[in-house]
């Protein structure tokens, strides 16, 4: 991307309106424009330098009015910023531009009070139907919202939760929920699934009920509470998250964090990755009723745990990130164990490689289901395995390289199917790519401390931070006010942009394949309703 | 002793409703564990079967307001009882029952009684879930029923008889059934999971799809009713086999522990092929009953007509 | 006689639920993580159920928010008696790290009636053994 040329582009295209231009902090690029001129520059971003991958929407509070961040992606991040009046505040939509904008906009919408004019489909996405209240981040006394009574469930829910045969009218078509409770989901989402015969004709999704206000909590709390709390916004990927968090603060900070911190970020990191997959995998095999890779895998999986819990204390969430290094070590003798512990993990994972890529049964549930093609990927903004088994080459371990992963080999590995059978393979691919990545990190690791020391206020000012979770790209927007509490955190998690293509995935398919189908985009719902 | 009294032991304890309970226990125990070694777990106790059973019996029992209470209380009894009558038909450990010319056609009639039942349950319990997994069973009875009873009726027409006790004792004086057609043999076994519902032909009941099937609202002692029939229908449909393809318990010196061992044989290969694959689609069963099963059966059974013939 | 056999029964065979009612996933998985080789619950008798239908105790992870209140009351109310009600996690005991955001109601005792609390964040696989073993021994 080069900057220089698509402001010259932007002052050329509105030659009426002052256009600011600000540098930013890991190499993002803000550009401040007016609120009419959103749509046309996103046109013109789209159509002129093929920029089409739209990170999120921030929505915040500045007081005086609202303002609106569009975080864009290509190599380097580019942020357009508007801001909207207070009071009945609208912006024309983008979404007949990026249909992947779809959530960000709803979320945006409700969050804040924001109306997207020409949006097809503005309904509530995270907070309950009947929400009477002020807008969550709308900054006021946040005592405003423990009075609300409790709403009573809407029709869509009801019919969700009554579990009874509901016959579309006159046409014999069935209407069947799945979830919020079922063993097909860990996690409660809802969807109701009109069904004709076997095949699903059309889908309806209801999110949130995981909706725990993450970000609003963030500003209530310190910076270094929030590095527990924010390392809670997903059970799964719980390191990935502090880390990126960690890094915005840094950022803010100006922090110099010592090599042997971001290698062992990078350690777990990867070893995170590897739990993630085999989870994936185990719970992807459940779905489709193959119970015994679902035990081998989680029973593999215990090896990374049992690392990593030797590593920071704990199995699932580590709390090994501190702003400014990490509380982690590892000595000489426990590396060299890990890696032969790592050589046994490969030789388990080869065995699953196996079984999948050749066991016939396995081929007929996942093969040509749940396609999305090359350009689907790209309009709708999807990230991580999703986008790379469609063949898009992006990893921002590579593009942008964060931790330590600036001086380790890393090979992408992408595939062309767009198949749930090639999503499938390719994560376990990943597996080996990431195993390659521990054991590189643990025989070079540099020596030196820990932790710099980190002041306990931050100065004022904001930061776009990135990295690839085990789901894709995960960004992060934090602005200071200079107080030790945060003015504004800002999550976007990879699962979002999945869930966008799930309708699309869902459409025309068999019933029995639509655990395949939901299994095989690797959702974590907890990450997506914050 | 009177013969009524000896009637009624044969009805309640052997081989009738005691040790066929017995066997369905056991069975289920059996299966339950080599799954859980194959997976590289332990498995349940050798007592689970039977204290699941008792805590079922003692549960509450409800349904939800709209469905059909008495039918949803008769239907698991009509499952259960269809399988015990025809466990009492069939030959066991060389104890001949009440045998007759053409017991094996009442036996596949009364096998098919539990699918239709498991149908019903699903229809009339209104559940979604139940609802989907009725139509399910009843798609998978048309998949496996014809190729299956084509295995069977080979052995009937090999044998030269439709008695089960007759094709069993003609078989120690030829060989085993399965020697002679290993085809047929191979489209019963698969022809039995899915009759039994079991992985990886547990369709009808996906747990990852459609929750618990037609059982999703059924809880306390129907459930139980369910289960021990589910169970009975595995014990009956081995014996029928071991019968059939194995030459039931043969002209050993001991009729008893050879039946068993050729039992305990097919059960483990039902549990192995339990492990070993992922559940297919319902349209991708039909493909394979009618596309693979049915013409290997009907070439199986043609070859044996011929062979009769020359 | 057949009450002591019955709750020998009860003890031998807890069938659980798991309902997420909005934690973030670390108890769910370890509440998965009890089905696999190396917890493999399986041989104490557990099985997890898919419908609320055939479970005895329900295992609640998360702090309660405002959209799954009444899903998890209906779930409740679909269990046959007699039924129990674990809370796993700190969040399904207090609400934990979430406690007073917008959209969290608190613990699972502010909707059901809690028998036992399994704290710990996330709470190991062990620990949520430990507790379905003291919820039997209640059942004494």
């Amino acid at each position: 991307m080069n900057v220089d040329s698509i402001l010259g582009a932007l002052r050329e295209a509105f030659p009426a309106v002052t256009l600011e231009f600000q540098p930013g902090l890991l190499d993002e690029t803000f550009v401040v424009l007016s609120a009419d001129c959103v749509h046309p520059a996103v046109r013109l971003l789209i159509e002129r330098f093929d920029i089409r991958h739209l990170s999120t929407i921030t929505g915040q509070d500045r007081g005086s009015e609202i303002e609106l961040l569009y975080h864009f992606w290509d190599g380097r991040g580019l942020t357009l910023r508007t801001s909207l009046a207070r009071e009945d505040s609208h912006i024309a939509t983008v979404v007949d531009l990026i249909p992947g904008a779809a959530f960000y906009e709803r979320e945006v919408s409700e969050m804040l009070g924001v109306t997207f004019d020409g949006h097809p489909d503005p309904r509530r996405l995270l907070l309950p139907e009947d929400w009477s209240g002020e807008p969550p981040l709308r900054q006021g006394d946040s005592a405003q919202f423990a009075e609300q009574d409790v709403p009573s469930p809407s029709i869509g829910t009801a019919i969700a939760d009554s579990g009874h045969v509901v016959w579309a009218k006159d046409t014999g078509r069935m209407i069947i929920p799945i979830g919020p409770q079922h063993p097909l989901l860990k996690e409660p989402l809802s969807y109701l699934l009109t069904v004709e015969g076997e095949l699903v004709t059309d889908e309806s999704l209801r999110i949130g009920y995981v909706h725990r206000g993450i970000e609003r909590l963030c500003q209530q709390r310190s910076y270094v509470q929030n590095i527990y709390l924010l390392e809670r916004v997903c059970g799964i990927c719980s390191h990935i998250h502090t880390t990126t968090y960690c890094q915005g603060v840094e950022a803010l900070l100006g922090l110099e964090v010592p090599q042997r911190a971001l290698h062992l970020r990078t350690l777990l990191c990867e070893l995170e990755r590897i739990h993630s997959h085999l989870l994936w995998l185990g719970v992807f095999s459940e779905n489709i009723g193959f119970t015994t890779i679902f035990m081998y895998a989680w029973r593999d999986r215990e090896i990374t745990l049992d690392i990593m819990e030797e590593l920071s204390g704990g199995r699932v969430s580590h709390a090994a990130n501190v702003i400014g290094g990490v509380r982690t070590d590892v000595d000489k003798e426990q590396g060299h164990s890990i890696l032969g512990r790592l050589e046994d993990l490969e030789r388990q994972i080869e065995t699953f490689r196996d079984v999948i890529r050749h066991e016939r049964s396995f081929q007929m549930r996942t093969r040509e289901l749940g396609h999305l093609s090359f350009e689907q990927v790209r309009s709708h903004c999807v990230v991580g395995p999703m986008a790379r088994a469609s063949g898009v080459d992006v990893d921002l371990r590579r593009d942008a390289p964060y931790a330590a992963y600036d001086g380790l080999d890393l090979r992408v590995v992408t595939a062309g199917g767009g198949d749930v059978w090639t999503r499938t393979q390719m994560r376990v691919q990943e597996i080996f790519e990431s195993l390659h990545l521990c054991r590189q990190v643990l025989k070079e690791l540099p020596g030196g401390p820990l932790t710099v020391r980190a002041p306990r206020r931050v100065p004022a000012g904001e930061v776009v931070s990135r990295a690839e979770a085990p789901r894709g790209e995960l960004i992060y927007y934090i602005r200071s006010d200079g107080s030790e509490r945060p003015a504004r955190v800002k999550v976007r998690t990879p699962t979002m942009t999945a869930l966008i293509t799930l309708s699309e995935q869902l459409r025309g398919i068999n019933i029995a394949d639509v655990p395949a189908v939901i299994g095989g985009t690797d959702l974590c719902i907890a990450c997506v309703d914050r | 002793m009177p013969d009524w009294l000896i009637a009624l032991f044969h009805l309640l304890v052997f081989p009738g409703f005691g040790f066929l309970f017995l066997c369905a226990l056991a069975f289920q125990w059996i299966d339950r564990r080599v799954a859980a070694r194959l997976q590289g777990r332990v498995g349940p106790p050798w007592f689970q079967p039977l204290a699941d059973l008792i805590k079922l019996l003692a549960k509450e029992d409800i349904l939800p307001v709209g469905a059909d209470e008495l039918a949803c209380a008769v239907l698991p009894m009509v499952s259960l009882a269809a399988v015990l009558t025809a466990g009492l038909l069939i030959p066991v450990s060389g104890w001949k029952p009440n045998s007759f010319e053409g017991d094996l056609v009442v036996v596949l009639f009364l096998l098919s009684i539990p699918m239709l039942a498991y149908f019903l349950a699903g229809w009339l319990s209104i559940s979604v879930y139940s609802v989907v997994g009725g139509n399910r069973s009843l798609l998978q009875y048309f998949a496996y029923e014809v190729p299956f009873l084509m295995a069977l009726g080979g052995t009937a027409i090999v044998n030269g008889s439709w008695s089960i006790a007759s094709i069993a004792a003609r078989q120690s004086q030829t060989v085993w059934t399965m020697l002679m057609q290993p085809v047929g043999f191979l489209v019963a076994m698969i022809g039995l999971i899915g009759k039994l519902k079991r992985a990886p032909f547990d369709i009808p009941k996906a747990k990852s799809e459609i929750s618990a099937g037609p059982l999703t609202e059924f809880s306390g002692r129907k459930l139980a009713l369910w289960y021990l029939s589910r169970d009975m229908q595995t014990v009956v449909g081995v014996f029928l086999l071991v019968n059939l393809f194995l030459g039931g318990s043969g002209a050993m010196l001991l009729p008893a522990l050879s039946f068993v061992a050729k039992a305990l044989l097919l059960l483990l290969m039902l549990s192995v092929a339990s492990v070993l694959y992922a559940r297919l689609r319902i349209d991708q069963l039909v493909d394979v009953g009618w596309k693979v099963l049915a013409p290997l059966a009907l070439l199986q059974l043609l070859v044996t007509v011929w062979m009769g013939v020359g | 006689m057949w009450e002591s056999v019955v709750r020998w029964a009860r003890r031998k065979s807890p069938w659980v639920l798991h309902f997420n009612t909005g934690g973030c996933n670390g108890c769910d998985i370890e509440i998965l993580d009890l089905l696999t080789p190396r917890y493999d619950v399986e041989r104490l008798g557990i099985l997890k159920e898919a419908s609320p239908r055939h479970a005895d105790i329900l295992l609640c992870t998360g702090p309660v928010t405002r959209q799954s209140r009444d899903r998890l009351r209906r779930i409740y109310e679909q269990m046959p008696a007699p039924k129990w009600v674990m809370a796993i996690g700190s969040c399904g005991c207090s609400g934990g790290v979430f406690h007073g955001g917008y959209n969290v109601l608190g613990g699972i005792d502010q909707v059901l009636p809690v028998d036992i609390y399994v704290p710990g964040c996330p709470c190991r696989p062990e620990a949520i053994i430990a507790g379905i073993a003291q919820l039997l021994d209640m059942v004494e």
